[in-house]
C-alpha cells in the first residue's frame, strides 16, 4: 500500500466533513507516475474490451472467416450490406423449406429471416412481441415474409425441440407455428427429458399430425441434416451463438443482421417498411 | 483483506456521502451524466455492431431514421431487454457515471493509483458484456466465455447472464468504496489486491 503523508491526510480530509478537498500543495513523489500508470491502465483495459467485446462485430466486409469458429461472431454477422441478395446470402440456403409467413420471400418487398432457438428467452419475447405485431400488420398486408430457421444454441432442449418443429415442418408447415408458438409460451417448464414428451402429448391434442412419427423423428434426428444446414448457414453469415438474429432483405437485397428481440419499430426501420 | 472491503452500512455510507458531495459540482454532476449516458450508448450497441455499422454509420435510411435504430437499442425504448435486465444495464451504466466522475475527480485533486482506478474498468467491462447478455440471452456467454474455456460453465447461468450485471454492480460499488476511502484519506487506503511492485 503507498503510504501518504499527514499533511495529504489533512487536505483530503474535507471529504469526511461534507466538503470535497480542493487540491492543493505539491503532489506526493510518484503521483504523477501513479496518474501514467492508471492512465495506461485505462487505455489497455478499454482497448481490449472493445477488441474483444465491440469486435465480435467488427469482422470485415467478406467475413466468412469467422465460420466455423467456435464463438462465431457474436454480433450476429460481419457480412457488410454491399448489394448481397437472398439467393447468394448464407442465411438463403434452402430457404424454400423454412416455415413462412406471408409471400414468397425472394418475390416479398421486405423479407426478415430469423434465426432463433425454443429455448432462448429473447426469442420467445420477440416471437410474441415483434414478430406478432408485424404479422398483423406488414404480413397481413402482403409486403413482409418473415421466414423462420430453427437454430438450436442456447439450451440442450432446444435442440429436441428443434428436430421436433423440423419434423412437423415436414408433414404440415402450418403447424409449425402453433408448435413454436407452445415451446415459448411454456418455455420455463421444459426440460431435455419432458421435451418430446410433452411435444406429443401437444400434438395429439391440439393437431391431426401422427404425433407419435414426429417425436420418434425428433429421437432418430431425421431431419438434422436440415438442422445442420442451418447452423452451417448461421455460421457462415456470422451468427455464432447469438439468438435471436433477424437478417433484413428489401427487395431482395441484404441490409443488415439484428441481433436480439428488436422491436418493430427497429424492424421496421431497418426494412424501410 | 476483509478490512479493505465495504463490511457495513457506515462504509455505505460514506460512499455515498462522497458521490454526494462530489456530484453537487455542476461539473462533476455533468461528467457523471455523461459518462453515464457513453456506457450505456457503449453497452447496448455492443450487442449489434453490425447493424451500426451496415444501417447507423452507413447504408440507405435518412438521418431519422439512424437515430432511431440507436434510439430503439436503449432499455424501456425498445424491446431488447426485459424489466430485470433493463434495470440492470441502467443501473451499471448509472454507477459507471458516477464512479467515473469520482475517478476524474480524484485523478485531478488528489492522485489515484492504477489498480485503486482497476476497479472502475472492471466494472465497465463486466457492463458491457452483461449488456450484451441481457440482449440476447446467456448464448452470447457462450461465445465470450469459449474465450476462457469456461462456456459449459456459463450457459448453465440461471439468470441467462444477469449475474454479470450484478458482477458490474458489484464491482462498481467497491470501486466507489475505494475511491470514497481514498478522497477521504488522501490514500490508496481499500485495495485489497497487492499489485505487483506496489509498496
Amino acid at each position: 500500500m503507498k503510504q501518504t503523508s499527514r499533511s495529504d491526510r489533512e487536505r483530503t480530509a474535507g471529504v469526511d466533513d461534507g466538503r470535497p478537498a480542493r487540491r492543493g500543495g505539491r503532489e506526493p513523489e510518484g503521483g504523477s507516475r501513479s496518474r501514467r500508470r492508471l492512465l495506461l491502465a485505462l487505455g489497455g483495459v478499454s482497448t481490449i474490451a472493445v477488441a474483444g467485446c465491440l469486435g465480435n462485430g467488427g469482422g470485415e466486409a467478406d467475413g466468412d472467416e469467422d465460420a466455423g469458429s467456435e464463438g462465431g461472431n457474436e454480433d450476429g454477422g460481419g457480412e457488410g450490406a454491399d448489394g448481397e441478395t437472398l439467393e447468394s446470402h448464407p442465411v438463403g440456403v434452402d430457404l424454400a423449406e423454412k416455415p413462412r409467413l406471408g409471400p414468397d420471400p425472394f418475390d416479398a418487398p421486405a423479407t426478415l429471416v430469423v434465426l432463433d432457438d425454443p429455448s432462448c428467452p429473447r426469442c420467445a419475447a420477440y416471437h410474441q412481441g415483434t414478430v406478432a405485431e408485424l404479422r398483423e400488420s406488414h404480413v397481413a398486408a402482403g409486403e413482409l415474409s418473415i421466414v423462420y430457421r430453427p437454430y438450436p444454441v442456447v439450451y440442450d432442449w432446444g435442440e429436441r425441440a428443434a428436430h421436433a418443429l423440423e419434423a412437423t415442418v415436414e408433414r404440415d408447415p402450418e403447424a409449425f407455428w402453433p408448435l413454436l408458438g407452445y415451446y415459448f409460451d411454456e418455455q420455463s417448464s421444459f426440460t431435455s427429458d419432458t421435451v418430446l414428451e410433452r411435444t406429443a402429448s401437444w400434438l395429439t391434442a391440439e393437431t391431426d399430425l401422427d404425433a407419435a412419427g414426429i417425436v420418434a423423428d425428433a429421437r432418430e434426428e431425421t431431419f438434422a441434416d436440415r438442422i445442420e444446414t442451418t447452423l452451417e448457414a448461421g455460421s457462415a453469415a456470422g451468427a455464432g451463438g447469438v439468438t435471436p438474429v433477424s437478417y433484413t432483405f428489401v427487395d431482395g437485397v441484404f441490409q443488415s443482421p439484428i441481433n436480439g428481440s428488436a422491436s418493430t419499430t427497429a424492424i421496421e426501420t431497418a426494412l424501410q417498411l | 483483506m476483509g478490512s479493505r472491503l465495504p463490511t457495513g452500512w457506515r462504509d455505505v455510507q460514506v460512499a455515498a456521502r462522497a458521490v454526494r458531495l462530489v456530484l453537487t459540482r455542476p461539473a462533476y454532476a455533468t461528467a457523471a451524466v455523461v459518462a453515464a449516458w457513453a456506457s450505456l450508448t457503449v453497452f447496448v450497441l455492443s450487442g449489434n455492431i453490425a447493424m451500426v455499422r451496415n444501417l447507423v454509420v452507413s447504408g440507405p435510411l435518412s438521418p431519422g431514421d439512424r437515430l432511431v435504430l440507436v434510439r430503439e437499442q436503449y432499455p424501456f425504448l425498445g424491446t431488447n431487454y426485459g424489466t430485470l435486465e433493463g434495470v440492470a444495464v441502467l443501473a451499471v451504466a448509472a454507477l459507471a457515471g458516477a464512479n467515473l466522475a469520482l475517478v476524474a475527480y480524484h485523478l485531478r485533486e488528489h492522485e489515484l493509483s492504477a489498480s485503486e482506478g482497476g476497479g472502475s474498468l472492471v466494472g465497465v467491462v463486466l457492463g458491457v458484456v452483461g449488456a450484451g447478455c441481457a440482449a440476447c440471452g446467456s448464448a452470447l456467454l457462450v461465445g465470450v466465455a469459449s474465450l476462457l474455456g469456461v462456456s459449459g460453465l456459463l450457459l448453465r447461468f440461471p439468470f441467462g447472464g444477469l449475474e454479470l450485471s450484478a458482477l458490474a454492480v458489484l464491482a462498481l460499488v467497491v470501486s466507489t468504496y475505494w475511491i470514497a476511502h481514498g478522497l477521504r484519506g488522501g490514500e490508496v487506503g481499500g485495495c485489497p489486491v497487492d499489485v505487483g511492485g506496489r509498496r
